[in-house]
């Protein structure tokens, strides 16, 4: 049998977009499920998540198209089917879209929040717009007219913008070099002002206005005299991406595209409202250069995206958002007095954020100030704004400590943010490492040296996530803190292989991409094989983000041929086809879409009884395995691998927020009377793991952990 | 006591560094770091190292030592075998490393290289029994020796590295398809020295180190639990037979093997091969022992230090009288010279402060003085001062070998005016001074033998302020020995400025 055949893969992006609308249809549960304010965060996560879609995926499927690339790819589709399809799906995405939010935007009337048009406006409310548009919004206004002398401005990605269609006034002089009737004008809406003006409103309201809506009202007072005909709001994007495409088959063409790519990317998507003037569409159009299928016209707001952070505009609206999951103490931890010993006793396991990320921090911060410690060693991928980890390592290498910082500039699209940072580091006296030219680094690692009356112990952190306390609040991640030898003398190697001082050496316990991490994986795999082969029980469950790779799908399927069990929990993209018969039928993919965003890489493997579990910071899919650096460790307390087993059984008992992938490729969600969630039950879990070993110790419960 | 040291290796293919760390009677490798730089073959196959190489080198050598910084070590010491030993340029590496870094580097010799790697095969292999073949292919030298359970019997280094076999053979490869064959041609000539060499030895045990026999072991399927492993004699010629008919780029697409490693395979399992097959051994008995370890080890542990130099001087003996059985010495005759002179030797010691080290090296003199007289009795001295230098002595670096080839060739000098030193290396004061004294030991220890018929089974000797007086118990005339005294003691009191004399005990009192 031949398994490169297409029908055993899903196509990627056909994939990823069934994931965004699997997240979108969180805004359309009931209002018990899923809070109105959350709504609209899943609204917004939507459409950013589209966003990065259109600028990196979309762009390069028409760059493909354009370039004459028509191969198939694994999963038969020839770049222009796939085009078609995309743009389709995208197209149904987006009516839903703007069906829950309009639907939204109702129920939050009725909670007093309003999202008003100028027209409704009293008009006290009016004068206060009228005085906010002079004052704030004028001044940074630039009206841009366009003409043969006046080509095309360049518009920004993702900028929203006005286009205005004037009728020239004969005697006004400020059009006087254009002979046509009508003039197309373009003017951007400020992104560095609130998109939600909030206006003052009677007792208890919240009444707000769209920027554009205040800009469209006053709009003649930027072309005087000029009759303003028309205006309506537009957003373009364009191509963003100006690396390499990692998993593209076509390299040469991407090297192509990569020059291409260095001017300003080519308009992938127009956005617009969907009751706006035919000529401002046609033009746009044109100059735009693209497509009826590139164009989305939307009945309400552009660019949901901006509701991301609507949120905290409001106050007192608890009801209106999930109920607040607060991360437990790890028990140990809490239990400990110092932290340093008790690692140096026993491995802990730590699952985010039902477990808090705190300790991550502290032991940082503890090791800033504390005069044993020689040297830290951290990845930091992406990190969050005012991150305490920057302080304290800025901090420990003042104390004189050797402190190496590996920085990821690649991560994408926070590019900006990593440099201002990474020089903070510098200046502090920190060794920062820019990464390895041509390869992003993802592993998360954190190496703390100590010179202790016994000798030289090293304490190391491994995490599936990121060095990053804000998303630790809302990512599920877990990590592994250690003080064994051979983990410490693995990550130690793996600093010393990042820095370029070394080769890599014999790795002792990790497995490391791109070296052998997906060697190690498919031998993990054979052995299960093997196993079956010879009688045994076998089965693995593996947790990831995505899963693409197909020479690990491959191993997969004959796995499943030979008997392993395999239950698979991908959160995004899975291009590997459940249930075939006779390929797969012993395979089951399950996507949980949560409250928290599923993030934990876990990797389990029956083992004839004796389970191997491993912690990654990779997925399956080509880009972590070939062109990222990336680790997996095992996890080998078995107390720990019992908490980990513990996870996977609860995520594979959801029945509230899994959706099972079938073998056509619908994701069918799990409808049984239970109505399990595991998110809330691992969070129980934490909850109750502190509790009962505080009250076995007959501490104090903090108040802040009894809700 | 050092508590914490780090290691830097210029070795062939890699810069090494290992740090480590004491922890009770054993030691901790903290971290080990490889830089890829082929110096070998560069100093191999174009005598030198390239400029662009000896920047890298430096390179890595300045961020090695940032990292052993971030250890607090208190020593760092850098060392470097044949690929720098044999680089025409050598000397400028080593300023510029000096001058970049602040490190002096040390360059070992053959024989030095080899006698850190046996220390390390006896430590992981206490139990020795009879006599046993310890070998070890360096990138640039092969290092042999016969050792029993208390010494090393007999060692023998040849300039003959696996990279420098394939860098040799480099480019014959492309035209016969029997290469192995050729290969075993190249080694015959070597082995059929060894045969000679290892002759009248029963060997039941063959041992080896280097991290070719630990990539043959990964290959032959064979996990290491330990320090040791054992490849039988059947799972070795499996894999030879598999490796012999290959070619490199075969072999690195068939085993996964970085290039330098393919390039060697078939090189080092040639040359084990023939070793084995010189032996009754039906395995081979391999350890993993680096030199960087047993460097680290003798810098942290001084007890260890004491009782390899113990180890150490009973294998110079042991070799030097090898050698010397191999030119058919005067046994009886150099024996007792060796006893009177060290008889000598420790009533001088405290006086005129001798080391331990000059001790070892007059006692190799004693033994090795006369092996010339096997070529020509005359000018025996000149010939013994050639057999010396070019023989292997276990545990003798070059250096230790030309002061004691000196010694022989000064034994027949009367004074210290006429005192000949070849090698102008050490024609300088503290080398002239130090020839000159245990030449000087030594040729009144030979003079009471000088008849070489009856030796005098007993000496007393006294030293007072002035004078070292000499008195032997016999009954004997001995007008012939106060002949030779008196001419061979000049250079005594020339070098020690006291006087010597030679009586008879007076058997009335």
């Amino acid at each position: 049998m031949n398994l490169n055949e297409p029908k055993f893969y899903f196509n990627k992006q056909l994939s990823w977009l069934k994931f965004n609308i699997r997240v979108l249809e969180e805004a359309d549960k009931d209002d018990q499920e899923t809070p109105l304010l959350e709504k609209l965060k899943y609204l917004a996560i939507t459409a950013s998540n589209l966003d990065e879609f259109f600028m990196v995926r979309v762009a390069r499927i028409k760059d493909d198209i354009e370039s004459g690339y028509n191969e198939p790819d694994k999963s038969g589709y020839r770049p222009r089917e796939l085009f078609k399809e995309v743009a389709e799906t995208i197209h149904h995405l987006y009516e839903n879209q703007y069906k829950y939010f309009n639907k939204t935007m109702k129920k939050l009337k009725k909670e007093k929040i309003y999202f008003k048009k100028y027209n409704d406006l009293n008009n006290k409310q009016r004068q206060y717009t009228k005085k906010y548009f002079n004052e704030i919004i004028l001044p940074v206004l630039t009206p841009v007219a366009i003409d043969p002398s006046h080509p095309f401005p360049l518009i920004a990605n993702k900028s929203l913008n006005l286009g205005v269609l004037l009728e020239r006034n004969k005697n006004e002089n400020i059009f006087s070099t254009i002979e046509e009737k009508k003039v197309f004008s373009v003017v951007e809406v400020p992104s560095n002002l609130q998109r939600f003006v909030e206006i003052p409103a009677s007792n208890n309201e919240n009444v707000f206005i769209f920027l554009e809506e205040i800009i469209k009202a006053n709009i003649d007072q930027l072309f005087s005299g000029n009759k303003v005909i028309t205006a309506d709001t537009f957003r373009i994007t364009r191509n963003a991406e100006v690396v390499l495409d990692e998993e593209s088959k076509n390299l040469l063409s991407e090297m192509k595209r990569y020059v291409k790519r260095r001017r300003w990317g080519f308009a992938v998507r127009l956005e617009i409202n969907s009751d706006c003037n035919q000529y401002i569409l046609n033009f746009l159009k044109d100059n735009l250069k693209v497509t009826e299928a590139d164009i989305y016209q939307v009945s309400g707001p552009i660019n949901l995206g901006s509701f991301m952070d609507f949120v905290l505009k409001l106050n007192n609206h608890d009801h209106l958002k999930f109920k607040k999951m607060i991360p437990q103490p790890n028990p140990d931890i809490y239990n400990a007095d110092d932290i340093f010993e008790l690692i140096k006793e026993k491995d802990i396991v730590l699952h985010h954020p039902f477990e808090s990320f705190d300790p991550v921090v502290e032991i940082v911060k503890k090791a800033a100030s504390d005069p044993k410690v020689l040297t830290i060693k951290q990845t930091l991928y992406r990190v969050s704004g005012n991150s305490p980890l920057i302080e304290h390592l800025t901090r420990a290498a003042e104390n004189g400590k050797q402190v190496t910082v590996l920085v990821e500039l690649k991560a994408r699209f926070d590019e900006e943010k990593n440099i201002a940072w990474a020089k903070r580091l510098e200046e502090a006296g920190c060794h920062v490492i820019y990464g390895i030219k041509g390869l992003k680094v993802h592993a998360k690692a954190l190496l703390i040296v100590r010179a202790e009356k016994e000798g030289i112990k090293r304490y190391v952190h491994m995490s599936t996530g990121n060095y990053n306390d804000k998303t630790a609040e809302l990512y599920t991640d877990m990590a592994l803190m250690t003080s064994k030898d051979n983990f410490a003398s693995d990550i130690a190697g793996l600093f010393n292989l990042l820095t370029g001082y070394s080769k890599p050496p014999e790795w002792k316990l990790l497995a490391v991409a791109p070296l052998d991490l997906k060697e190690k994986f498919i031998k993990l795999i054979e052995s299960e094989i093997n196993n079956s082969k010879r009688g045994l029980e076998a089965k693995i469950i593996a947790k990831m983000n995505a899963l693409v790779d197909s020479d690990i799908i491959k191993k997969l399927y004959e796995a499943s041929q030979a008997g392993v069990k395999i239950e698979l929990i991908v959160r995004g993209i899975c291009c590997l086809v459940p249930g075939i018969e006779g390929v797969s039928e012993n395979i089951k993919v399950r996507s949980i879409i949560g409250k928290l965003l599923e993030h934990s890489r876990i990797f389990y493997f029956k083992n004839n009884n004796q389970p191997l579990v491993f912690l990654s910071s990779a997925d399956w899919r080509p880009r972590n395995l070939e062109r990222r650096v990336e680790i997996a460790f095992p996890v080998e307390e078995d107390k720990n691998k019992e908490k980990i087993i513990k996870v996977l059984k609860t995520v594979l008992k959801d029945s509230k927020k899994a959706h099972l992938l079938q073998k056509n490729g619908d994701y069918k969600k799990i409808n049984d009377d239970n109505n399990f969630e595991s998110q809330a039950e691992l969070h129980l879990l934490a909850k109750t793991a502190f509790q009962k070993e505080v009250l076995n110790k007959q501490f104090k419960v903090p108040q802040d952990y009894i809700f | 006591m050092l508590n914490r040291v780090a290691t830097i290796y210029i070795a062939s293919s890699d810069i090494i560094m290992k740090i480590a760390e004491r922890k009770g009677k054993d030691l901790v490798i903290l971290e080990e770091l490889f830089y890829p730089i082929n110096l070998g073959h560069d100093t191999f196959s174009r005598s030198a190292v390239a400029f662009e190489k000896i920047k890298k080198l430096n390179q890595a050598i300045n961020n090695f030592k940032r990292i052993a910084d971030e250890y607090r070590v208190e020593r760092v010491e850098i060392f470097a075998t044949a690929a720098l030993r044999e680089a025409l340029n050598k000397d400028y590496i080593i300023y510029q490393i000096k001058n970049n870094n602040h490190l002096n580097v040390k360059i070992f010799d053959n024989i030095e290289e080899h006698q850190l790697i046996y220390q390390g095969i006896r430590n992981t292999n206490r139990e020795l029994e009879g006599d046993n073949l310890f070998a070890y292919i360096g990138t640039g030298s092969l290092g042999v020796a016969v050792a029993t359970q208390d010494y090393i019997a007999k060692s023998q280094s040849i300039t003959l590295g696996s990279l420098k076999i394939s860098e040799i053979l480099r480019g014959i490869q492309n035209k016969t398809d029997e290469f192995h064959i050729v290969v075993d041609g190249y080694l015959s000539g070597y082995i059929y020295n060894l045969e000679l060499f290892l002759n009248k030895f029963n060997i039941n045990n063959f041992y080896v180190s280097g991290k070719e026999i630990e990539l043959i072991a990964k290959l032959a399927g064979i996990t290491k639990k330990s320090n040791t492993f054992k490849i039988s004699r059947a799972a070795f010629y499996r894999l030879y037979n598999n490796v012999k008919t290959k070619t490199p780029k075969q072999l690195l697409e068939n085993y996964e093997l970085e290039e330098v490693e393919a390039e060697t395979l078939l090189p080092s399992m040639t040359i084990y091969k023939n070793l084995m097959n010189l032996t009754q051994s039906n395995q081979i008995t391999g350890s993993t022992v680096t030199i960087e370890t047993e460097v680290i080890r003798n810098m942290l542990f001084d007890d260890r230090s004491s009782e390899l130099e113990k180890q150490s001087f009973k294998n110079i003996i042991a070799s030097s009288r090898s050698v010397s059985e191999k030119y058919h010495y005067n046994q009886e005759h150099a024996e007792t010279i060796e006893n009177i002179a060290l008889d000598i030797f420790d009533v001088l010691k405290d006086r005129f402060k001798l080391s331990k080290k000059e001790k070892i090296l007059l006692q190799s003199a004693a033994v090795l003085h006369d092996t010339g007289k096997y070529i020509n009795l005359k000018k025996h001295y000149e010939h013994s001062y050639y057999i010396i230098k070019n023989s292997d002595i276990t545990d003798l670096s070059d250096y230790d070998k030309n002061i004691i080839a000196h010694i022989a060739l000064n034994h027949s000098q009367s004074s210290t005016t006429n005192l000949k030193i070849k090698d102008s290396c050490l024609d300088n004061y503290q080398e002239r001074v130090l020839i000159a004294k245990l030449t000087a030991i030594l040729k009144i220890a030979d003079s009471l033998d000088k008849s070489h018929k009856e030796p005098f089974s007993e000496v007393e000797i006294n030293l007072t302020e002035n004078k070292l007086e000499l008195i032997i118990n016999t009954e004997k005339d001995i007008f012939l020995e106060k002949w030779a005294f008196n001419d061979k003691s000049r250079i005594f009191k020339e070098v020690f400025g006291i006087d010597v004399s030679l009586n008879k005990k007076n058997i009335f009192i």
